[in-house]
């Protein structure tokens, strides 16, 4: 007996190597808002994403949602960014290393419910989850 | 007349889980015997705060398509849009007026709107709701109850200026008074025996305060003391006097329920009680269903649930 959007945040087999140009530029995957409804981004307090248990540095994340990329730290300003429950949010980690089979991706995020409180005092609820990489022919170019 | 509707955030889960589409939602409202639809606009309009015209035509088409009236958008007041303020007054102010307009292109005349918004602001939404031809609700939620301070403020409020443009949404979950089905299941998985659990409710249900039962009980883990500050907090219902001093200013209301069972009752909220009051006291609008157990039991079928719900309502309100 659990809620309803208490998920793994993942999408199945949505993790995706990236090459540019020849070039391994990392890997990316989707997850979703594990939310009964949409928030501006604003409302994100934290995004951390671990590679095999250890953390991967926050310079090396984009988010991406509604046709447009932001880095990690620009999160806490979006708040005319709005995520839509039914969207998927694409994460690309550019650490420059691809993916191998086998490998753990787990992503945790915070955010506040932005009516629940007032001065500052908001309702923390998160996100989480963690795929498997199954390891693919294709990459994203 | 009071008419049966319900609210899309019922199919929460299903619309999460991509089971359901909108149209899915409106064609089972229909289905099930509802006569008209809430949309919390947060929840299911696509480019929230603001639709496309392609949008709002779609969904005026499938309310059409499924006979379905527009109820109420349910808007929230989203004091923490932004990192590390709180919304000005003037942005509550063009916040719910763009809620507004949209509710009118959309044909709803009811905006739902919440407490936080303050009796000071709300007084000024008046001549929009008058030019936009929609009715601004407040939402008397849990754990509030009409004699809370802000209460208190928006009922002299409706007093002075009159409750045509706008007034209270009442949510039945204020009148909660035994533990639902899903709390109950959630107690048993924390590790409190079913024996054990009935002797708990039971005692609750006498009025022993919180301290004594917890030591006669020798509750200490971590989980279930949040699950005895669950029952203490939320299961002291408001009086049924409330519903005196809020229908008069009340032109929709919020059934609110976690778990309606195979005997088509709910055992959590009163509804007899309620539908009795509210027809006795002359309440005119919708009263729309709002299920919400899927915060506590996503195995539980909504739509069943709502089947449920429809069929009690429609009985005790004849």
């Amino acid at each position: 007996m659990a809620s309803a959007f208490d998920v793994n945040v993942m999408e199945d087999q949505s993790i995706e190597n990236i090459v540019y140009n020849g070039i391994e530029g990392g890997f990316q995957f989707r997850i979703c808002f594990a939310a009964y409804r949409g928030q501006h981004l604003s409302t994100i307090e934290s995004l951390e994403v671990k590679l095999d248990g250890a953390p991967v540095e926050r310079r090396d994340i984009r988010f991406c949602i509604n046709g447009k990329e932001f880095l990690v730290d620009q999160l806490k300003d979006l708040s005319q960014e709005y995520w839509f429950i039914r969207d998927r949010a694409v994460i690309k980690v550019l650490d420059g290393r691809g993916l191998k089979e086998g490998q753990k991706v787990e992503i945790h995020y915070t955010y506040r419910l932005p009516y629940t409180g007032y001065f500052g005092n908001y309702l923390i609820q998160s996100g989480k989850g963690q795929r498997i990489f199954e390891g693919s022919e294709g990459a994203v170019l | 007349m009071i008419d049966v509707s319900v609210s899309l955030y019922s199919f929460s889960m299903k619309f999460f889980d991509g089971s359901y589409d909108l149209e899915d939602c409106v064609r089972t409202a229909s289905q099930l015997g509802f006569k008209g639809v809430e949309i919390v606009a947060a929840q299911m309009v696509e480019n929230y705060p603001y639709p496309t015209e392609e949008w709002c035509a779609r969904f005026r088409e499938l309310l059409q398509k499924y006979r379905m009236q527009p109820v109420s958008y349910s808007a929230y007041i989203d004091m923490g849009q932004y990192t590390g303020r709180d919304l000005t007054e003037e942005e509550i102010i063009q916040c719910t007026l763009n809620d507004m307009m949209y509710a009118n292109r959309l044909g709803f005349p009811i905006v739902r709107t919440q407490h936080a918004i303050s009796p000071k602001i709300l007084e000024k939404m008046i001549p929009y709701a008058k030019k936009w031809k929609v009715w601004l609700g407040v939402e008397l939620h849990h754990p509030h109850n009409c004699r809370v301070d802000v209460w208190r403020q928006y009922f002299d409020l409706f007093e002075r200026v009159g409750s045509d443009y706008i007034g209270v949404v009442p949510d039945m979950g204020i009148f909660q008074e035994h533990p639902h089905h899903s709390f109950c299941q959630m107690a048993l998985e924390n590790g409190i025996e079913q024996g054990c659990l009935e002797q708990i409710l039971a005692d609750f249900e006498q009025g022993m305060k919180q301290k004594a039962l917890q030591e006669k009980y020798q509750i200490h883990k971590p989980e279930q003391l949040e699950l005895l500050n669950t029952m203490y907090e939320t299961f002291h219902p408001a009086t049924f006097e409330d519903l005196d001093i809020m229908v008069p200013h009340s032109k929709y209301m919020h059934g609110k329920f976690y778990y309606i069972n195979e005997q088509e009752e709910d055992t959590c909220i009163p509804y007899k009680k309620i539908a009795d009051r509210i027809k006795s006291l002359g309440f005119q609008g919708h009263i729309a269903a709002e299920y919400e157990g899927h915060f506590t039991d996503a195995a539980v079928d909504c739509v069943e649930q709502l089947r449920r719900y429809a069929n009690m309502m429609h009985r005790l309100l004849g």
